[in-house]
């Protein structure tokens, strides 16, 4: 559903459009709308900035998950596992 | 499409498979598990590469693929409720008139991100399957709207919900956690 003009007045309106990511691509009254709401609310500044800090740490943590994964071994038991399919 | 070489399928794998791991990894399989649906799903791709058209990237494709293979080989299941308790929690954050009653506190400095990395973990075992996919295909894979979409086989509308959703579980979880 999508965020009315009246609603980014309004904090719930402007986290709302943010979190889903609609900021960017919103047309240029509703951008406009949601800057100037961003300008004078510190809490929905930091909402904004909480969200950043959210990818930036998924980031961090996703560096971990290849640990352990080794490509070449990986790619030897693949080809292993097409052959026996084939036969 | 013709068959692939095995030089083809050498750089095939080169090319993706860390990208494939660390999806499988990202939507909360083990290692070894993903290791085994990374495996299958290129193993699904050379046997359905007749099928692929191009309409999508061969990324894309795999990664439907994968996405797939992970829900069934997860135990959480892929469809997402009508309403998400997160919806509630959001609303319960505003007052009658659209501002906020309580505001977000946590974490707001560059340095506590590495400290929230280590907590990151547990609020994401605690997402549903999708909210967890559409995070990080769009977060960390940094992947666009328009190839999660193709992904996922969701429309827009639907996308927008789950990473609205996603973002908030995920930013709530992390507020509960640092104190």
């Amino acid at each position: 559903m999508e965020v009315t003009l009246l609603e980014l007045l309004r904090c719930r309106g402007v986290s709302r459009l943010i979190a889903r990511d609609e900021l960017d691509d919103a047309p240029l009254l509703r951008r406009v709308l949601a800057t100037l709401h961003l300008l004078i609310c510190r809490h929905c500044r930091f909402y904004l900035r909480q969200l950043w800090i959210l990818k930036r740490a998924a980031r961090i943590w996703s560096d971990g998950l290849l640990k352990g994964f080794d490509l070449a071994a990986f790619e030897k038991n693949l080809a292993k596992k097409l052959r026996s399919r084939k036969t | 499409m013709p068959e692939f070489s095995p030089e083809e399928i050498s750089r095939l794998v080169s090319d993706h498979a860390g990208d494939l791991m660390r999806c499988a990894r990202g939507m909360g399989l083990s290692h070894a598990d993903a290791e085994e649906v990374v495996s299958a799903s290129f193993a699904a791709f050379l046997e359905a590469s007749r099928r692929f058209e191009g309409r999508s990237s061969i990324k894309t494709f795999l990664f439907g693929i994968l996405y797939n293979k992970a829900l069934e080989h997860g135990r959480h299941g892929a469809r997402e409720l009508a309403t998400d308790p997160s919806d509630q929690i959001f609303e319960k954050r505003f007052d009658r008139g659209g501002h906020w009653s309580r505001p977000p506190q946590g974490p707001a400095e560059q340095a506590d991100i590495s400290e929230l990395a280590e907590l990151i973990d547990s609020c994401l075992e605690a997402l549903p399957a999708q909210q967890r996919a559409v995070f990080h295909l769009k977060e960390v894979d940094r992947q666009s709207s328009a190839n999660i979409r193709n992904i996922l086989g969701i429309a827009d509308t639907h996308l927008r919900v789950l990473f609205f959703r996603a973002r908030n579980r995920l930013r709530e979880c992390l507020e509960a956690k640092w104190k």
